[in-house]
């Protein structure tokens, strides 16, 4: 019974992880809701954006998210093709994500196209992020394509 | 809950991630009408927005009947599926990219998704399936230039 009970916990956390993900994904599609997004992390969280910068903890965090809206003025956050790893004692877990996101930036219609390495942590009955590190393998125009530009400026 | 509810929970999510994966398969066929609208309760509800209401599954099949003349060729790719499930009711939100030949143009379709589900005989049946169209744009043109082509046309 001890086994069961540990295997459905698995399955459990992962589905809980899952749902932190796509909510992520649906606050960032609803104009970048700095606080909504800011709740979903620890305290002590990462979100590491490589060129769009590192921030870390909630302050940092929220700022970004606040400043992001303004140049990304339409996004779709297409969250696929996951894995999720989780072990007892079900505190913490990984995880690696594609993201595939038709946006608007500075009026422009773009292709953005990047993987995520995540670190989560149960707090209490909840999963939040710990860390957040987006790897982009392409953000370009909609007129160009990734082989004729594959990262725009944004400035 | 039980071990028992608990297992029954996740496995009902995954039989509802099924069914809602079917969907986009038989648009897939492209538009397997009656494959689709076998997939409503019997007084299941359509709603399409500016493409129209439609309830029960006559009306369902016809409309996607219809859809044939317009589509001749897509690939519906859903994921994000964020889905609840208590008892023998259930709700759902999902991600859909499309990728249509729309009278004889290609697109790109970017949409959101909606349904209730209820579980009747063993099965789960869509009650009310809904979307949220941000943009269905030629190819050579995108969503900035031209947000949405009309499918109706």
């Amino acid at each position: 019974m001890a086994e069961l009970e540990e295997r459905v916990q698995r399955l459990e956390a992962i589905e809980a992880i899952r749902r932190l993900k796509i909510k992520y994904a649906q606050l960032c599609d609803n104009n970048y809701d700095p606080l909504g997004l800011t709740a979903l992390f620890t305290k002590d969280a990462v979100w590491d954006g490589g060129g769009l910068g590192r921030y870390e903890g909630h302050d940092e965090i929220r700022g970004f998210w606040e400043v992001a809206s303004k140049s990304f003025t339409f996004a779709l956050h297409y969250m696929i093709g996951h894995t999720i790893d989780v072990d007892p004692p079900f505190t913490v877990a990984l995880g690696h994500w594609y993201i595939w996101e038709p946006a608007t930036v500075n009026g422009r219609a773009v292709f953005l196209a990047a993987t995520y390495n995540d670190m989560y942590e149960k707090v209490g009955d909840d999963w939040f992020f710990k860390q957040v590190k987006a790897n982009l393998n392409f953000f370009t125009p909609y007129e160009d394509g990734w082989v004729k530009t594959p990262v725009m400026k944004t400035a | 809950m039980s071990l028992e509810d608990r297992v029954r929970t996740l496995e009902e999510t995954e039989a509802v991630r099924r069914v809602l994966a079917a969907v986009g398969a038989t648009c897939d066929a492209p538009y397997d009408a009656a494959a689709f609208a076998a997939l409503f309760a019997e007084d299941g509800v359509m709603d399409l927005m500016e493409m129209g209401v439609y309830t029960g599954r006559a009306a369902i099949q016809e409309f996607i009947e219809g859809m044939r003349t317009k589509v001749s060729f897509t690939m519906h790719y859903w994921d994000g599926y964020a889905i609840d499930v208590n008892g023998g009711d259930a709700t759902a939100t999902w991600y859909g990219f499309e990728t249509p030949n729309l009278n004889g143009t290609a697109h790109f379709g970017g949409l959101t998704h909606d349904a209730t589900l209820k579980k009747v005989d063993d099965r789960w049946w869509i009650t009310s399936l809904g979307q949220n169209l941000h943009f269905m744009s030629p190819y050579d043109k995108g969503w900035v230039k031209q947000r949405v082509t009309d499918q109706t046309a």
